[in-house]
């Protein structure tokens, strides 16, 4: 049995040493990350503290984005879009306007689920609430990406939708408003209305954005590249 | 074209007595279900590309949810089962001894598959975690857990108890395989799951999960069966056997330390990516000594290779593995991963792992395990044969498609001017292929659960007369 328990403890060894020296290091590193205002001061002692009274970032999700976080995980859309900005030599990210500066650790700390995503079907949407801030843009381009960007490869979700018949007892006030002679837009009288998921994914997507200060970040480009 | 079995009328017997056969089954139509499911998932993600607007009304079809099922059946339900079915036989035969309680064995794969399907329903309908790979709810990974130590345990007793001193490279990846995975769940599901890890050390330990279940769990045990097939199905020892030790121990320590290498360009600390590329690189040690063991003894027998069609499963799988650990190691450049990364080249790179070696190579295990299993070979080796040659040209065909498309992708998104529509819509050609190679593989899926199905029903089939007339006999 001599044999078995070399075997044993080489195979305990392998994965012991590489979770040790990958996740338990990082955990480390990284697991103390907090908030912090755009730049920091010195205090008396000569250590970098936070500025009093200025925003912290990385913001606090609201309420609805936090429901439209869990839309965006429930509809599988890190599988063709990525958050996160690449540095100048790996790729066009910040020519392409995906953010003004490159992401860093802290600016996930306080998102539940981290996407940083594997694929770029789509574009990436680390800073897509700072490119495109319109509502009802998003929502057309939910409903169906053909109406805002033809020849898209994205699947539409009208199910985040519904039709209703436009009429004095039913609000229709918050219905998509579609680009003239659209041949996706709805039979007269129908009104096209989004449901409370596609509100809140909206609202999680325009409030992605990463184009503010961290002291170790500091926004370098400031054309969005559009 | 006949294939003769090696076995010798003792073993056929011992097998057919030994208690795991009924669980055997069960886990080899498991098995083959479960890969047949998958692969219409795949088909039906494939159409989403070219028509992004089909089955779109549906949400349970939404591609996200369609690539998340795509993904649970293939690790949990095919690979998974697979391996239950080949490993423990392996385990057993080269240990000499027999897998005992075969009940609890059969009692967990149903446990198992359960899991599978409560997990199906619930990406279905919208619980899928955010994680590649491991989207199945995180309310089915107790049971998975569960039904996994009911069936681990048997494999790795099996190797405690074994009646000879030897120990072969087959069962060190075997029970390596068997030890790890569970480590790796629960590791996974407690960091990400059920007390989630802040910021981006969930993507962090995600790509260790993922790096983890690749290289700790399906390689393993599809190597072990490398070692144990290849020598016996061509007749020849492994070649250069005193370096499988090596190959065995750098591979899954480099293998291990290398997850990092999904993470580079991402906002975590740049050490981590530093160590998993030099890890990868690392990978180019036992990348060569299973270039001389595998495909050296696969080679020496020319003949045995065109007769045997197991064995030509598993000299493909070879093949297709040590390019895969090749493109694993490019793919770290940074000049390369400038280009590669986000595009379908790491989905290509992930078909051919999972489809191009660890499929293959259970193919070849199936087409092998079933008949000797049975004790009834196929009459004609015409459809297994087909079975071969779609499967084969299946994958280079999406293999092609997800390569280049995925360069192409790459350079024309460095190409700043090129916008994201125009990129995206360039690649419909591509796109097309890799539709084309996944209904192929569809296809030949298809026709192996209709072999080997129509193989179990010959068996009964001819069962039954003798059974018939035995009753007519007593009657009279």
């Amino acid at each position: 049995m001599k044999h078995f328990s070399v075997l044993l403890f080489g195979i305990f060894i392998v994965l012991t040493s590489s979770f040790l020296g990958l996740i338990s290091s990082s955990l480390n590193q990284l697991g103390n990350l907090k908030q912090s205002t755009e730049s920091l001061e010195l205090n008396d002692a000569g250590e970098p503290t936070l500025v009093e009274g200025d925003p912290l970032y990385p913001m606090k999700l609201s309420g609805l984005s936090e429901q439209g976080h869990q839309e965006y995980i429930q509809l599988g859309c890190v599988n063709c879009h990525s958050q996160q900005v690449r540095r100048e030599e790996l790729g066009k990210d910040l020519e392409r306007g995906f953010g003004q500066r490159v992401s860093v650790p802290r600016d996930y700390i306080m998102q539940s689920n981290v996407l940083l995503g594997f694929s770029r079907i789509g574009p990436d949407l680390s800073s897509v609430g700072a490119r495109k801030n319109d509502i009802n843009w998003h929502l057309l381009h939910l409903y169906n990406p053909q109406i805002t960007s033809p020849g898209s490869l994205m699947p539409p979700f009208p199910f985040l939708f519904e039709a209703v018949e436009i009429s004095e007892t039913i609000a229709t006030d918050n219905a998509l408003v579609f680009p003239e002679n659209s041949e996706y837009s709805p039979k007269e009288g129908i009104a096209i209305i989004p449901t409370k998921r596609a509100i809140a994914l909206v609202e999680y997507l325009i409030n992605l954005d990463i184009n503010y200060n961290l002291p170790e970040a500091v926004v370098t480009k400031n054309d969005t590249g559009e | 074209m006949s294939q003769p079995s090696t076995e010798s009328s003792y073993d056929i017997r011992y097998e057919l007595k030994s208690s795991i056969n009924k669980a055997a089954f069960y886990f080899i139509i498991s098995a083959i279900t479960w890969l047949t499911l998958s692969s219409l998932f795949a088909v039906i993600g494939g159409i989403k590309f070219i028509n992004p607007d089909f089955l779109s009304a549906y949400e349970g079809f939404t591609f996200g949810r369609i690539q998340a099922m795509l993904n649970s059946t293939l690790i949990m339900g095919w690979c998974s089962n697979a391996i239950f079915a080949v490993a423990f036989w392996i385990m057993a035969r080269l240990s000499s001894t027999s897998i005992k309680h075969g009940g609890i064995l059969l009692i967990a794969g149903v446990i198992w598959n359960i899991a599978l399907t409560l997990g199906l329903i619930g990406i279905f309908i919208g619980d899928l975690t955010a994680f590649a790979w491991m989207e199945f709810p995180s309310y089915t990974s107790g049971i998975f857990l569960l039904a996994y130590t009911l069936i681990a345990v048997w494999g790795i007793v099996a190797y405690f108890n074994k009646e000879n001193d030897y120990s072969y490279a087959s069962q060190w990846y075997i029970l390596g395989g068997l030890l790890w995975f569970p480590w790796i769940f629960v590791i996974g599901q407690f960091f990400l799951n059920w007390f989630p890890v802040r910021g981006v050390l969930q993507s962090i330990i995600h790509a260790w999960y993922i790096n983890n279940i690749f290289y700790l769990w399906l390689c393993p045990i599809a190597l072990g069966a490398c070692y144990y097939f290849i020598p016996k199905l061509s007749s020849t020892p492994i070649r250069s056997y005193h370096m499988s030790a090596l190959a065995f121990w750098s591979f899954v320590l480099f293998a291990s330390w290398s997850g990092m290498s999904y993470l580079i360009g991402a906002p975590v600390p740049v050490w981590l990516t530093t160590t998993s590329i030099v890890f990868a690189i690392a990978l180019v040690i036992p990348a060569l000594i299973f270039y001389v063991n595998l495909i050296g003894t696969a080679f020496v027998n020319p003949n045995q290779l065109k007769n045997k069609l197991a064995l030509k499963f598993i000299t493909f799988g070879s093949v297709a593995f040590i390019v895969h650990l090749f493109i694993k190691m490019v793919l770290t450049f940074s000049s390369i991963d400038s280009v590669a990364h986000f595009t379908m080249i790491y989905e290509a790179h992930h078909w051919q792992l999972i489809y191009g070696f660890f499929s293959m190579i259970f193919f070849g295990a199936f087409y092998y395990l079933v008949p000797t299993l049975l004790n009834h070979s196929f009459k004609s080796y015409f459809l297994p044969n087909l079975n071969f040659l779609l499967s084969a040209l299946g994958i280079i065909i999406l293999l092609i498609a997800l390569y280049v498309g995925g360069w192409q992708q790459g350079t024309q998104y460095n190409t700043a001017e090129i916008s994201f529509l125009e990129i995206a819509n360039n690649l419909t050609l591509w796109m097309q292929l890799k539709l084309a190679g996944l209904i192929i593989l569809f296809i030949a899926n298809v026709l192996f659960a209709f072999n080997l199905s129509t193989l179990l029903l010959c068996k009964l089939l001819d069962a039954l007369p003798n059974f018939s007339n035995d009753k007519l006999n007593q009657n009279t």
